[in-house]
């Protein structure tokens, strides 16, 4: 399975987001993304685009930036990290419809977990393309 | 005032029922053949078609799906010389409104009558309703398809659980959505809940929030989804996922609209409208002990089954159309075109993945094609072409035009010459990527001599 992760925070998140980083890599192959402005050109140009995706987003404005990419998140399995629990952003995270959301100060160990689900179904999904996986996990 | 048509082999009898309805302020008319009846009834707009069951010239109750389908979808009432316990359950199952008895009539008439028109009048101003109803991505004509959007159109205005089931890539996430957006709950969240992506152990404190040190790693308290869809819609995607424990926790906060977080014994209350999606079928889980029964009746307030992209096979080319039009905006190209053939690939593929896979053939063939502003058949995934190509193979086509029939029987030189035509336009215009310059210089055909060829074997530069 091929992942896209989005983050541009350079802080205490990136760290986080680090040490899980051999979890998530151990499951599919990883895609990273630092720039809002390649992330948007990944979107606007033709051609495949990962299973899923992880945004982990900034600030409130970056999370409305994402917002222009709707329609083509439609079509992939989306992981928001969203920075607060505040009302208005949360109502914008859900205007993505995203499949699974989790904040800023998570420690990350739940997007792995949703990560291993997908990809075991992806992998039941697609006989000989490691159908084994959910168990070694 | 309706208009009502009388189809009875007794001219006397139709006169009188004329009479009556003519007394009651209707506009009768009759026919006394069921071919005249028929005639009749597709040339008019009638609301109400009296339909005798013995007729000169066949039986009535074979007519009433034909006249069903008129485009003024008249209702039917069977009026028969005598009662046929059989000859009333057939006409009900033929969609006829009532089985009534001649001798009756008079005295039925009227109230049978208004709750005719009542109804009509109950259906019109929900077919209004329906138009108003938002679309979107919601692209389709086909009966199958429309009869779907009717009950969409339900779902939006109640307030009902929703329980939407079908095959994986179907669409049943587009309609929950539109469901949404056409409820009176759109300004509220539309929360989405993929039950088969969350693990066993985050599904409760993912749909009902936590406090803080509820468990390990609860630094904070989370809200959930439940509550995040307050006066919103919870959309349960894959609810035949979810484990057997959290369905009973559910169905308290479903018939409740309340629930208490994980490390919490404080209730919190959430006004959701409960939408649910599966591929799976819910009834058989139930009797093998995998989905609760008394969740499985909670969630089907409106079921809303959706068809396979195969059973809906004149919505292809909507849906390519659609496909490819919003391609062109999101890319900023031209709208490419495509021609007869490409559709006839689409429609032989049995599409197991349906209007999803749909969707990214044509993406595939999109990029395939990025300077072309003609779709070929050849920009489709190979996947698809073979299955064209095996498809004509197993119906006997020949698979290309031949002309000589070497050993075997020799075609009629008019035959022969029309396949070889074919052939060669197919060919031509695939070389010439549908440049009719292109094409007449390669050909050294004229270009009204080309265009009608083009136009005998049905063939369009530009539209299929």
């Amino acid at each position: 399975m091929d992942i896209l992760l989005y983050n541009s925070d350079h802080g205490e998140l990136e760290t986080r987001l680090k040490q899980n980083m051999p979890s998530i890599e151990a499951l599919c192959s990883v895609e990273k993304c630092r720039e809002l402005s390649w992330l948007m050109r990944c979107f606007r140009e033709p051609g495949s685009l990962p299973e899923a995706i992880v945004l982990v987003a900034r600030d409130r404005e970056e999370l409305q930036a994402f917002t222009n990419l709707a329609s083509r998140l439609e079509q992939l399995f989306v992981i928001l990290v969203l920075p607060d629990a505040g009302e208005e952003t949360i109502a914008l995270g859900h205007s993505l419809c995203p499949r699974f959301i989790t904040y800023h100060d998570s420690d990350f160990q739940d997007v792995v977990a949703v990560l291993t689900r997908i990809a075991a179904r992806k992998s039941r999904e697609q006989p000989g393309s490691g159908g084994e996986l959910e168990e070694r996990l | 005032m309706a208009s009502i048509l009388i189809i009875d082999k007794d001219h006397r009898f139709a006169e009188s029922v004329c009479d009556t309805l003519a007394a009651m302020g209707q506009v009768p008319s009759s026919a006394h053949t069921l071919r005249q009846g028929i005639a009749r009834a597709g040339q008019g707009d009638y609301d109400l078609i009296l339909l005798d069951v013995c007729l000169p010239d066949g039986n009535g109750l074979e007519a009433i799906e034909q006249l069903r389908g008129l485009d003024s979808e008249p209702q039917i009432i069977i009026i028969a010389d005598q009662g046929d316990p059989d000859g009333a359950e057939s006409a009900l199952h033929s969609g006829a409104w009532c089985y009534l008895e001649k001798q009756a009539i008079l005295e039925e008439l009227s109230l049978t009558l208004s709750r005719v028109l009542q109804y009509r009048q109950t259906l019109r101003s929900q077919r209004a309703t329906m138009k108003a109803v938002e679309r979107e991505q919601l692209v389709g004509e086909s009966p199958a398809f429309l009869q779907s959007l009717e009950l969409l159109g339900k779902a939006a205005f109640s307030d009902a659980n929703v329980l939407l089931s079908g095959e994986s890539g179907t669409g049943k996430e587009a309609f929950a959505r539109a469901v949404h957006a056409n409820s009176r709950r759109k300004q509220a969240n539309f929360v989405v809940v993929d039950c088969a992506a969350l693990p066993e152990q985050l599904v409760e404190s993912v749909l009902f929030g936590h406090v803080r040190g509820a468990f390990t790693g609860a630094d904070r308290a989370n809200r959930g989804l439940v509550r995040h869809a307050d006066r919103g819609t919870l959309f349960l995607d894959e609810i035949g996922e979810l484990p057997l424990a959290m369905q009973k926790s559910f169905l308290r906060v479903l018939q409740e609209r309340c629930f208490c977080p994980v490390g919490s014994y404080e209730e919190q209350a959430s006004d959701f409208r409960l939408i649910a999606a599966t591929n799976c079928d819910l009834a058989a889980m139930t009797e093998q002990g995998l989905f609760r029964e008394d969740l499985f009746h909670r969630l089907r307030g409106i079921h809303i089954q959706l068809p396979p992209l195969r059973e809906r096979n004149q919505d292809i080319r909507l849906l390519s159309d659609y496909f490819l039009e919003r391609l062109s905006r999101r890319y900023g190209q031209e709208k490419k075109e495509y021609l007869t053939d490409f559709i006839e690939h689409l429609s032989a593929y049995p599409w197991p993945g349906n209007v999803r896979e749909l969707s990214h053939a044509i993406e595939s063939s999109f990029v395939e094609a990025v300077h072309s502003p003609l779709l070929f058949t050849q920009h489709l995934p190979l996947y698809i072409r073979t299955a064209y190509a095996r498809s004509r193979v197993e119906q006997g086509s020949p698979p290309c035009p031949q002309v000589d029939a070497g050993e075997g029987e020799l075609p009629a030189w008019r035959d022969a010459r029309s396949r070889f035509e074919e052939g060669y336009l197919h060919r031509l215009l695939a070389q010439t990527q549908g440049n009719i310059s292109e094409a007449g210089r390669v050909s050294g055909l004229s270009r009204t001599r080309l265009y009608q060829l083009l136009k005998k074997y049905q063939l369009s530069l530009s539209t299929p």
